[in-house]
């Protein structure tokens, strides 16, 4: 059947992190269709392919999101199901936060069409980089902050915690500010696991191919009073240490039988 | 003249993300490579600084589109009688697990939970 979609990430480093298969894959569709993040993000996509069309208008104040994403699933769907090969590219890694891309992959697949997601950069990644954490030391649990705080998530204190999107705690719309009220909630669930004196990172990777991720080290009880924004995320490192089963640790070292 | 000066700011990071060469070259020059490509000292200074809010402040004077950090990638949770479909795994956890004993990653040696 004629009409294929990939989708692919740009990294979150403008340019830099752009795979070469990812690169590859949007010059060679004959249908472009993106969402960056930040005005440079697109000024750089809307250069490599000057007529790729971008999804960031379907967003608009007071609109709920899930009809946003909705629309522009349709918009990616539409040009393969008119047989065109089509790329669609996602700011960060295109399966990480992002919903519709799942779900324009889901509905491809179920149409009978071609469509393959490229792995890309992610914001996590990126913070493993730069905050050297190694979440095989020690386990890590990562959360969207809302969802976190919703589906009140059991926390495993001697394995890192990573909140995403703590800046627009409880808003589905397309929020610009912190409501500090909101980030109070979070900060109470916190300190049922954590002292108030327990250091959490407050990190922000540069979206740019210069500039120096934020990496501000705060005790928890001083997060109400910290400086947040919509790209923030929050990194809390364990608490306590992790201690083996000498049970299991004795089954494991037993010779092959 | 001032419009002028903005774009370059932006129009140099562009570049920079898309000719490997020219972000090898800065990497090894970075003041020597914004002099040639005609940055200004003023926005020479704030790359330099490595101060990424200072460099997102100066980019924002030069787009039209509203001032925002990113795109949120959130939806309001489903009704509670529907089974939730975001940020939530569909089926158990399957890609996490060792396919064979690890080799790399030696667990920390044990000790007591940290004093608190």
């Amino acid at each position: 059947m004629p009409g294929s979609l990939t989708i692919v990430g740009t990294g979150i480093r403008v340019g830099v992190q752009f795979t070469p298969e990812a690169r590859a894959a949007l010059l060679r569709a004959d249908r472009v269709l993106h969402l960056g993040a930040e005005p440079l993000m697109r000024q750089w996509l809307s250069t490599l392919r000057p007529d790729a069309t971008s999804l960031h208008s379907f967003y608009a104040p007071g609109k709920e999101r899930r009809e946003t994403y909705r629309e522009m699933v349709s918009a990616i769907l539409a040009p393969v199901r008119e047989g065109h090969d089509v790329c669609a590219a996602f700011y960060g890694h295109p399966g990480v936060f992002v919903s519709p891309s799942h779900e324009a992959i889901r509905q491809a697949r179920a149409a009978g069409y071609e469509a393959t997601m490229l792995p890309a950069v992610s914001a996590e990644d990126c913070l493993f980089a730069e905050l050297g954490i190694d979440p095989g030391r020690t386990g890590c649990q990562s959360y969207e902050a809302t969802n976190f705080l919703l589906t009140n998530r059991p926390v495993d204190a001697a394995a890192v915690l990573i909140l995403w999107q703590v800046g627009v705690l409880g808003e589905w719309g397309h929020a610009r500010k912190t409501d500090r009220r909101r980030l109070g909630l979070l900060l109470d669930r916190l300190l049922e696991i954590y002292p108030a004196e327990h250091e959490a990172i407050l990190y922000e990777a540069s979206p740019y191919p210069v500039g120096d991720a934020i990496a501000v080290r705060t005790p928890l009880g001083g997060l109400a009073g910290a400086v947040v924004t919509a790209a923030t995320t929050l990194v809390v490192p364990p608490r306590d240490r992790a201690s083996s089963d000498p049970t299991v640790r004795d089954r494991l070292r037993r010779p092959p039988a | 003249m001032a419009t002028m000066r903005q774009r370059e700011l932006s129009d140099f990071l562009v570049r920079l993300g898309d000719e490997p060469d020219l972000f090898e070259e800065y990497v090894k020059n970075r003041d020597g490579v914004m002099e040639r490509e005609g940055v200004t000292p003023a926005d020479r200074d704030v790359i330099l600084s490595g101060d990424l809010r200072e460099i997102r402040g100066r980019l924002r004077k030069e787009y039209s589109e509203p001032d925002e950090a990113l795109v949120v990638m959130k939806e309001e949770p489903e009704p509670e009688e529907e089974p939730p479909t975001v940020m939530e795994p569909e089926e158990p956890p399957t890609v996490m697990e060792p396919e064979e004993p690890p080799t790399v990653m030696e667990p920390e040696p044990e000790r007591e939970p940290q004093a608190e």
